[in-house]
């Protein structure tokens, strides 16, 4: 005999099916409100049909089972993690090559000359007012040396200018990490985590926390792009049956091997300050520790300063506190190891991570260690960050390409000022090396008026002590004030009309090969791995200007390009993602539809199971 | 990448929006091209060509520089010309009427002999006059001490009672009959005068050879370089053939030192000079002279003339290196003319190939507007029927 089912069971499934066709048209309809969204992810109820229940041993075996009716199990976000992943790491390649891009855009608008009179007309003009001067008519008249001089304050002029311009982009360059980039990022740490909370307590109230998800999201895409960062969830177990998301945010350094830096741990960031200890002098002159806690932001930025060889750091502040403790050795039995001597015990550190936050050196100088990890006593600079708009900021204002020592991958900033240094440099010292030569006076001084030279004692050769840079080069007080000019000829007198001295100069500028060494902070000379000095440029000095403009040329031209490749790509992930998360109406629309048949279907259940049970309760009269 | 199954509206629109602006860009980039006339703004659009583009104007700037020394160099040697050829009258005059016949039979009595010496001394001092031309501010046949006025007339020897027989040249100084004298020079306090090695005297031909080989090169664009000594440093010295010499030593043209043979003159003897103008002032002396002779004076009538002959031959050569300038400076405007070509090559481009360009990206802009309000097509949303 079959199974007689419980009379109103009927209507918990007509009931369920108005209810999830209901909340199925509700999803369709927030799919469809936030089509355009950004950020936002399709969201689909989880439908699931409900098995039988209720078998017992006096069930026949004719007897039919029908399911219960439909049970929303879920409502889920579509989105593909892995491409979540791809699409990280492609907005960290943006970011590296559009930060290195935007720097050599800005260098281009000061030495670009194809479209402006600058540096290279102005050196042009010197030549000519010096062919002038080399005509017997016009030599040692007071008025052609006039002529040269005003040429050459000119070019000064425009070479100043140039020089405060490069200086001011470096300037803005660091402002823009101190005070936009970090501070960015440590607000969007700090926007992460107190998300993190709010979904955390928002899944423990049972909720799905969709909205606040797509969010984080959002935020953590956005914290993308400045460095390449990993996201892991794992599940957490609150009892009671409860589990929630919880949610790692790391960072994976470039170092050999690389080291991973935990910046967020549920609502744990690196604001949380850092414990240390310190020596304090007490009033009566003895010492004692002293634990304070510092405040801490997850990102530091460490100005530029003599001890790092003027280079901008990176500090960050993570949870990779670990407690170190020795454990003694113990064998597979159990058994203490013991050592060679058999009396002491092998001893082991053990390093348990334990989520303190400490302060980890990504960019800047550290004490070297080497492969046993003993300290050698050495510092070295270390650079371990990877793609991002991070990366492309500090490799602008802190490498020089083959103008460092070692070279660097990136021709930043420091690349076009040590160059421009040197072109001044060493124009500048030829010049006044002919003039001296020739029993004249410098033409050329610091900003405060010296210019130190001598002869080296073996060679017998000129020999400059001062270092010129495009900042500090003026036209010697003397030479303004006509107490001096340039000597024409060697050991020029008052009837002299010889030429030779400004033929030199004029072949100093435009002909001769030179070398333009290039010089640090301090104006010492940076040699190479050979010992040899590193050679800006070698060639007269036009051409030696114009290297500048044609290497940012080059540069600017590649990174152009593989902006457009990497962004190219961004967009296809982005298509992908779309594909895969984005609101398609007309799909939309047939859910509408879908459902709208759907919930008429269950109120006609319901309607007929009413009949049914109309007749059936009349039956008795 | 995945397969795409589904197309969402979000998709469609920000391809089209990325499509949209890059068309839009390729119209700004030809627009700009058609009013500046240029090929690129900026050197990343082309490096190559804003390499070779700074290369062609610095040729272009040390051409027009070889331009202008040229063609101050034609109006430099014009007036040395111009000077030469003044002193060539001044000695065509003396040649044609003071000659050996013209001397002769009657005219060889005192007074008339008295009136020519007053006529060639006269004379005289129009070659000196001429000699110190200058141009501008400079004095053209001064070598490279042209602030000064380089000759000068001294007075020469004297006769038994003391008296001047005749005016001497000077060249910067420098009595020009020594120029060729092997005798040992004397500096200004008497000292005799030797070489760095302290034993060799140096004599005054030795210190003339030093006025004598002034130079003041100019570059008119043939490659201008100094001289590399053996360890191929540099020294002083301009190559000759690589730049043009305004320098000239004005005692080259007229003469210099003495040719070895004496005359005499009022009972003293003197040495023929090889400079025109003291061989006036010689001749002139002779004339004077109350034991005039015809053999006398032909002596230096004979070294006038081949002077003279020097001279012309000197004017012609001066001719010829204006005729060199003249080459030159047309040379150089031909290649200032190639270098305004290629650089307008190179940076320019050509009218019609921008508007075809710009017409084109028009075109293209338009047609990516007009797809895009059929893009943002209807859904199935609109063709849901009302209830």
């Amino acid at each position: 005999m079959a199974m007689v089912r419980s009379t109103f069971a009927g209507f918990t499934t007509a009931q369920l099916a108005l209810a999830a066709s209901q909340r199925s048209i509700d999803a369709a309809g927030q799919n469809i409100s936030n089509v355009n969204t950004e950020g936002y992810t399709r969201q689909r109820i989880d439908l699931a049909s409900i098995s039988p229940t209720g078998f017992s041993y006096a069930m026949m075996q004719n007897s039919i089972l029908v399911g219960q009716g439909v049970q929303m199990t879920d409502i889920i976000q579509i989105r593909d993690p892995f491409l979540d992943v791809q699409y990280r790491n492609q907005l960290a390649k943006v970011g590296t090559i559009d930060a290195q891009n935007s720097t050599l855009t800005d260098i281009g608008g000061i030495f670009d000359e194809v479209d402006k009179t600058a540096v290279y007309a102005a050196l042009n003009d010197v030549v000519k007012q010096l062919n002038t001067m080399a005509n017997p008519d016009s030599s040692n008249q007071g008025s052609s040396d006039t002529l040269v001089r005003s040429a050459m304050e000119t070019l000064l002029n425009v070479i100043h200018e140039n020089a405060a311009a490069l200086d001011g982009v470096y300037q803005d360059k660091l402002a823009k990490l101190e005070e936009t980039d970090i501070a960015t990022m440590n607000e969007i740490v700090k926007s992460i985590a107190a998300l993190n909370e709010s979904i955390k307590n928002t899944q423990i109230l049972g909720g799905a926390a969709l909205e606040l998800q797509d969010q984080r999201n959002a935020l953590i895409d956005e914290l993308a792009t400045y460095l390449p960062i990993n996201v892991t969830y794992r599940d957490l177990n609150l009892g009671a049956g409860i589990v929630v998301d919880v949610m790692e945010l790391s960072f994976t350094d470039t170092a050999d091997p690389p080291n991973k830096h935990i910046l967020i741990n549920d609502g744990k960031t690196g604001f949380d300050g850092r414990e240390e200890t310190k020596e304090v002098t007490n009033a009566d002159g003895s010492t004692s520790t002293q634990t304070i806690t510092v405040e801490t932001t997850p990102f530091e930025y460490e100005a530029p300063s003599e001890e790092n060889g003027w280079r901008a750091g990176l500090k960050i502040n993570c949870l990779d506190g670990v407690d170190i403790t020795t454990t003694e050795v113990k064998d597979a039995d159990g058994k203490i190891v013991y050592e060679d001597d058999g009396v002491t015990p092998k001893t082991e550190t053990v390093r348990t991570p334990n989520g303190e936050v400490t302060q980890y050196t990504i960019i800047g100088m550290v004490d070297e260690v080497d492969a046993t990890g003993v300290p050698t006593g050495q510092q070295v600079f270390r650079d371990d960050l990877g793609d991002g708009v991070l990366r492309g900021t500090y490799d602008s204002v802190n490498k020089s390409g083959s103008l460092d020592n070692p070279p660097t991958d990136f021709r930043g900033i420091g690349f076009y000022q040590k160059a421009y240094d040197s072109f001044v440099n060493t124009l500048a010292n030829e010049l006044n090396r002919i003039n001296i030569e020739a029993k004249g006076k410098p033409l050329f001084t610091t900003l405060d008026d010296k210019y130190d030279y001598g002869t080296d004692p073996d060679t017998g050769e000129f020999v400059s002590n001062t270092v010129f840079t495009a900042g500090n080069i003026k036209i010697s007080n003397e030479w303004m004030n006509g107490n001096i000019s340039i000597k024409t000829v060697y050991d020029m007198e008052d009837e002299d009309t010889g030429n030779t001295n400004v033929l030199k100069m004029i072949n100093a500028i435009s002909t001769d090969t030179l070398e333009f060494q290039v010089r640090d902070k301090d104006g010492n000379v940076i040699t190479g791995a050979d010992g040899k000095p590193i050679l800006a440029f070698k060639g007269n000095c036009f051409d030696a200007y114009n290297n500048l403009q044609t290497t940012q040329a080059i540069d600017q031209k590649a990174t152009d390009s593989i902006l457009e490749t990497r962004t190219n790509v961004l967009n296809d992930i982005a298509n992908s993602k779309d594909s895969v998360s984005g609101v398609w109406m007309d799909e939309e629309v047939m859910d509408l539809m879908q459902f709208s048949h759907s919930y008429n279907a269950a109120a006609q259940l319901m309607t007929t199971l009413d009949e049914l049970l109309v007749t059936l309760l009349s039956m008795k009269r | 990448m995945a397969v795409m199954t589904r197309i969402t509206t979000g998709m469609i629109q920000r391809n089209y929006q990325n499509n949209l602006t890059s068309t839009l860009g390729g119209l700004e980039a030809t627009r700009k091209q058609v009013e500046t006339g240029r090929r690129f703004e900026h050197s990343y659009e082309d490096p190559t060509a804003s390499a070779k583009a700074a290369i062609l104007e610095k040729r272009y700037s040390r051409v027009q520089d070889y331009i202008s020394n040229a063609e101050n160099a034609m109006s430099w040697q014009m007036t040395q010309e111009e000077a030469a050829m003044a002193v060539e009258s001044y000695a065509e005059t003396i040649n044609k009427n003071y000659s050996i016949a013209a001397v002769n039979g009657t005219n060889a009595a005192p007074n008339i002999r008295a009136t020519y010496a007053t006529a060639i001394e006269s004379l005289q001092e129009s070659m000196v006059s001429a000699l110190n031309a200058k141009y501008g501010e400079t004095f053209v046949l001064a070598g490279n001490e042209g602030k000064e006025p380089p000759f000068a007339l001294a007075d020469g020897p004297t006769d038994a009672d003391g008296n001047v027989m005749y005016k001497v040249l000077t060249y910067r100084g420098m009595p020009v009959d020594d120029m060729n004298g092997t005798e040992q020079a004397v500096d200004e306090n008497g000292n005799p005068m030797f070489q760095a090695d302290g034993t060799t005297p140096i004599t005054k031909a030795d210190l003339a050879a030093e006025l004598l080989n002034e130079h003041s090169y100019i570059d008119l664009g043939f490659g201008m370089e100094f001289i590399k000594d053996a360890n191929g440093d540099a020294t002083d010295e301009i190559a000759p053939a690589s730049a043009f010499d305004m320098a000239l030593p004005g005692v080259k043209i007229i003469g210099y030192g003495t040719n070895g043979e004496t005359v005499t003159i009022n009972g003293q003897d003197v040495e023929v000079s090889n400079n025109l103008v003291n061989l006036a002032g010689q001749m002139a002396a002779i004339l004077r002279d109350e034991n005039y002779t015809k053999e006398e004076y032909t002596k230096c009538w004979n070294q006038f003339e081949q002077g003279y002959s020097d001279l012309m031959d000197s004017v012609s050569a001066l001719g010829t290196k204006y005729n060199l300038l003249e080459t030159t400076l047309d040379r150089l405007e031909t290649e200032k003319l190639d270098i305004e070509t290629q650089f307008d090559a190179t940076v320019n481009i050509d009218p019609a190939e921008a508007i075809m360009n710009y017409s084109w990206a028009d075109y293209a802009y338009n047609s990516a507007l007009k797809v895009g309000t059929s893009i943002i097509s209807p859904s199935l949303l609109d063709f849901v029927q009302g209830r």
